[in-house]
């Protein structure tokens, strides 16, 4: 089982992998869709415990553009690459970057059945949903190996490919940072990203597993994935370094005080894993 | 990739939440209707068709030449599965034509259940490109792809030349702001799942805008509702692009709304293709007109001129703007020069009227008198279902529509 972590920029490759982090993921420039910074792939160091985020959707214009950067991935040294559009699997396929593939659609994978379609591709892994339930994610690790499962950070709310914000303000934004909204008659903020890729809503609670953790690592789940979107570097390290103190340490409890004293300004909840959506 | 021919001339698609409407869209000219069954379809509220319906709607399309697509396009979760195979089994032996799904295991699983369907990708897939659609048509044997909202005309006229399935393109209706499928405001604001038919469109509510501790927002509150799309203006290029099949939203609208819409897109349609040409000015003003009569939101042309900005999205409290009061009712006989109708909405002696009947131009008359069904007679009618008697100056149809004309609409907006 690895440890994932993404990343803002490439300084924190080296901390992170220190702090007990076992693969860190970069968003690439122009080819990801997400409010963590892009790097573009020539940037990048070669190195098997880096992944990619290549999560955008492609349009027609833009293939091109897919097609040269699988190329140039395909022939250096990556962990894994992250994709959404099929696409990227179909052009992938018969080469060795397919067994590098996750699939990470966000939403759509909340089955072992949808699971498994894609693992039988050929793929590494794939991205479960955040909006399961414990119990779902117990019966889906159940009949599925090699997933992955989101189990800390911010999680995406929504992806718009208009710039909502820019249309409202009647201007350019600028400050990419800080932005957020409040639905009028709640108290939270959710943070809002605007990027050239479109608008994208994170939100206002902060996933955490703590307590499941241990239970996540024993079963089939190959990759625990801790979001780093909108988190700086002490807090990302202090995230990896809590969770591997948990995975490793009968009684973590001083630490994990700690940890919640320390960041008690963030909203940390758990999530969809005691609360079923439901129609 | 080698294209898959269609014979077919470009399939007018039409939604419908029910048996009644199924029928009226079939009636106004739908070469297909999507209906949702009660399981495994999203818009959850919106899907009434028991299988015995769906009988029903397969045999009712087959009289008219027209065909039923069926909804399943949840993203399932683990108990989701159960009885889906049977439940597929049964669609293919109603006579179903095809089936709109948005998760590979189900396609998967119809492929072996119920060879005899077609698969449609749902537009919950986001496909935005011709590889993403062959590799689903070559590992899942899929047979049409229904575009993502956000592809511009550019997108549809490159992707379906170098699609190996048909393409299907939204012409009209709600438009979701975000990537459909990948959108979990729902969820999170209301616990209604958005992908399993509960969306509580969250994303139409109202929100304060920050940057950091700094207030952005302005008098009117930051909103991410879409206008509904209305690509009229594109029917031609469509039809040019070689789209298989256009596809009007609206699962949960009214009988109105799908007779007026599916009729004047019928309209349309049939025109370009009798004419062969792009419309001019005047004519395409006449066919938009038509086709807004049934709109009660605002609209705009989607993606497809272009990446949609701020013309695209209600930005003020109130989306309904242009709500119309034009749906008077619906025709229960006819007899001896006199309907009854089955009234909807507010209707008066003197105002002129007019008759939306399939495959006939509307004919205006004015209302000369009322009566109710004790042959009292009345100036008005003020109650919705009330049945009411009204001389008519030609031969009307069980089932033809009735509605304010459209002078005397502009007249009451002056």
């Amino acid at each position: 089982m690895k440890l994932v972590v993404s990343v803002n920029h490439t300084e924190e490759i080296r901390p992170c992998l220190e702090n007990g982090a076992d693969e860190v993921v970069l968003a690439v420039r122009g080819h990801s869709f997400t409010a963590l910074k892009k790097t573009n792939l020539c940037d990048l160091p070669d190195d098997e415990r880096v992944g990619l985020l290549v999560n955008k959707l492609y349009f027609p214009a833009e293939m091109d553009s897919m097609h040269k950067l699988l190329d140039e991935i395909e022939n250096r040294s990556f962990s894994s690459v992250y994709f959404a559009d099929p696409a990227v699997a179909a052009y992938a396929w018969n080469k060795t970057l397919c067994r590098k593939l996750i699939y990470r659609p966000d939403t759509l994978v909340t089955s072992s059945n949808d699971a498994g379609w894609w693992m039988n591709r050929g793929i590494a892994s794939v991205t479960v949903s955040p909006l399961l339930t414990l119990e779902e994610i117990r019966k889906i690790t159940g009949h599925q190996k090699h997933l992955e499962l989101i189990i800390h950070g911010y999680t995406l709310v929504s992806a718009s490919r208009r710039k909502l914000v820019q249309a409202y303000l009647e201007r350019n934004v600028d400050e990419t940072d800080g932005l957020a909204i409040r639905e009028e008659s709640r108290d939270s903020h959710m943070p809002v990203y605007e990027t050239e890729e479109g608008t994208l809503v994170y939100s206002d609670q902060v996933q955490q597993s703590f307590a499941y953790i241990r239970e996540f690592a024993e079963s089939r789940v190959d990759r625990l994935y801790i979001e780093g979107v909108f988190m700086d570097t002490e807090e990302l390290l202090d995230t990896i370094r809590l969770y591997r103190t948990i995975l490793e340490k009968d009684h973590p409890e001083t630490e994990l005080e700690e940890y919640k004293s320390k960041y008690k300004h963030r909203n940390l909840g758990e999530g969809y894993y005691g609360e079923k959506t439901i129609l | 990739m080698e294209r898959k021919q269609s014979c077919r001339k470009i399939e007018l698609l039409a939604p419908a939440g029910d048996l009644y409407r199924c029928k009226t869209a079939i009636r106004f000219g739908a070469d297909a209707v999507y209906i949702g069954g009660q399981q495994f379809s999203l818009r959850s509220r919106a899907s009434n068709f028991t299988l015995q319906d769906i009988r029903e709607a397969c045999a009712f399309a087959r009289e008219y030449g027209s065909r039923i697509h069926v909804t399943v396009n949840i993203i399932p979760h683990e108990e989701d599965y159960d009885g889906l195979a049977e439940y597929l089994k049964e669609l293919e032996d109603a006579g179903v034509t095809a089936i709109i799904v948005a998760s590979p295991a189900i396609m998967d699983i119809a492929r072996k259940s119920a060879p005899g369907l077609e698969i449609h990708c749902s537009t919950q897939m986001s496909v935005t490109n011709a590889e993403a659609a062959a590799y689903l048509s070559d590992t899942l044997g899929i047979d049409r792809v229904v575009l993502a909202r956000e592809c511009t005309m550019e997108d549809v006229r490159a992707i379906t030349a170098s699609c190996p399935v048909e393409t299907e393109a939204f012409i009209h209706g709600g438009m979701c702001v975000n990537y459909s499928g990948r959108c979990t405001l729902s969820n999170k604001m209301t616990l209604r799942d958005a992908n399993r038919g509960g969306c509580a469109q969250s994303c139409r509510w109202y929100y304060h805008l920050y940057h950091n501790e700094e207030e952005l927002t302005r008098e009117e509150l930051f909103t991410m509702g879409s206008k509904d799309l209305c690509a009229a203006e594109y029917i031609y290029d469509f039809i040019e692009a070689g789209v298989s099949s256009l596809k009007i939203e609206g699962r949960m609208k009214s009988e109105y709304y799908v007779a007026s819409i599916v009729s004047a897109y019928r309209n349309l349609i049939d025109e370009i293709e009798e004419t062969g040409t792009r419309l001019g000015e005047e004519r395409m003003q006449y066919h938009l007109r038509q086709i807004l009569r049934g709109e009660n939101r605002q609209t705009y042309p989607g993606f497809y001129p272009g990446r949609a900005g701020r013309e695209s999205l209600i930005l003020h409290q109130n989306s309904d703007l242009d709500v119309n009061h034009d749906f008077l009712g619906v025709v229960k006989q006819y007899r001896d020069g006199v309907m009854t109708l089955e009234c909807r909405n507010v209707i008066s002696e003197q105002e002129m009227i007019e008759v939306l009947a399939p495959g006939k131009l509307q004919k205006e008359f004015p209302v000369e008198w009322i009566r109710d069904e004790n042959q009292e007679y009345m100036s008005s009618c003020r109650k919705p279902m009330t049945r009411i008697q009204i001389p008519v100056p030609f031969e009307v149809h069980e089932n033809d529509i009735i509605r304010r004309s459209y002078h005397d609409r502009r007249k009451d907006q002056r």
